[in-house]
């Protein structure tokens, strides 16, 4: 399956890399073709530009600084977010890459006098997180895991109408045993290896 | 009282800009408020290696001089006020980045030093607002959740205190209205705001 794998986190060494380490190594055992976006790695700028903001309703061909980005995105029948949960939901590098990269003609279609916007990415079949918190699943809950809301409403409404979800988290990150984590990240490798 | 007001639209003559500067009027009257316009700071929105790395203790005395100014000014705020424009159903990244770089232990909460629980430290907080707009008709938003305003009246209203009154101010299917609409919305930003 051509698995798009977008993945950020500032620092080498933290749970969220060593999860999308275990991600690819599943995948590659799998079989599946993988493509990699790495946010940071790239130096990915989330900031949607006044520029920008003007052309959001240009055709994607005049916005050709993300053409990599769309060609992915076009691409992919499974779309896996690896991302540490930061206030309920992403890190403002992963937001900005949906508020850019999600782009008319791309994600989504606007018809002339339509009030509402039409899916773009029927290819996309599957949509799946991999994402640490450092609160408990309680306080998650309560708090209404806006990041979780934002992938499988939002983002999969413009998906393929019978595109399946996946949420594999981990919570109390700063309280669990190592024991815990290192059977989260067996339990990733295993998952997409699938 | 003093009141912090968070800003992030790209367009300076957006209807964002607009909003602003109603909420500027209408809080100017009463209050000292502070501005913070993240496009207009040229605000870099992503938390960096090194302020993970030293997450713990960084809020004390931050490296980067503009977010050791915002650590102060929302340490010091009565009121907190954030004005977006909605993108996916939430905030713009340079507002999320500014809650992740800002907000860090310290500041917005603190982690218990036995059992590493989360606790909030915004108590000082008296008023919580987000305004905001949306493209989407109210339907749509209902249907897909609104996870900007969870991010704000939810996350970042736990870790104020209980006295802490949030409020939400929101304008749906901005571009099928008419001008009139939009008039009266920032006459409704002024007056809510005046009344704080």
């Amino acid at each position: 399956m051509h698995t798009l794998v977008v993945v950020t986190h500032p620092s080498p060494t933290s749970l969220t890399r060593a999860a999308f380490g275990r991600v690819l190594a599943g995948l590659e055992s799998g079989g599946h073709e993988v493509r990699v976006i790495d946010l940071d790695a790239e130096g990915f700028d989330p900031r949607l530009s006044l520029d920008e903001k003007r052309r959001h309703l240009d055709p994607p061909e005049s916005k050709p600084d993300l053409s990599e980005h769309f060609a992915a995105l076009r691409w992919a029948e499974r779309l896996v977010l690896v991302y540490p949960t930061w206030f309920g939901g992403f890190p403002a590098r992963l937001k900005g890459w949906i508020d850019r990269s999600w782009a008319s003609g791309v994600a989504f279609e606007l018809p002339e006098g339509a009030t509402r916007i039409h899916p773009g990415l029927r290819n996309i079949r599957r949509i799946e997180v991999v994402t640490s918190h450092g609160g408990s699943r309680l306080l998650n809950l309560l708090q209404g895991n806006p990041g979780k809301l934002t992938t499988f409403r939002m983002l999969r409404a413009l998906c393929h109408p019978l595109c399946r979800r996946r949420f594999t988290a981990i919570y109390d990150i700063d309280r669990v045993d190592p024991a815990t984590v290192s059977i989260w990240l067996d339990d990733i490798e295993k998952r997409y290896a699938k | 009282m003093r009141v912090l007001v968070v800003h992030a639209h790209p367009d300076p003559e957006s209807f964002g800009a607009a909003i602003r500067d109603a909420a500027l009027r209408g809080l100017s009257a009463a209050h000292h408020v502070d501005l913070i316009d993240l496009y207009d700071l040229d605000y870099q929105p992503d938390l960096t290696t090194f302020e993970w790395d030293h997450y713990e203790e960084i809020g004390a005395d931050h490296p980067d001089a503009m977010v050791r100014e915002h650590i102060q000014l929302l340490k010091g705020a009565d009121a907190l006020v954030l004005i977006y424009p909605t993108l996916w159903g939430g905030m713009p990244a340079m507002l999320k980045g500014w809650l992740d770089r800002t907000m860090v232990p310290g500041v917005a909460f603190e982690l218990h030093p036995t059992s590493r629980k989360v606790m909030g430290s915004l108590g000082h907080l008296r008023h919580l607002i987000g305004i905001t707009t949306y493209g989407s008709p109210r339907f749509y938003r209902l249907l897909v959740g609104d996870s900007g305003r969870r991010t704000v009246q939810r996350v970042v209203r736990f870790t104020c205190g209980l006295r802490c009154r949030s409020r939400w101010i929101s304008l749906d299917a901005l571009d099928a209205r008419p001008a009139s609409d939009r008039i009266e919305f920032l006459d409704t930003v002024e007056r809510k705001l005046a009344r704080l």
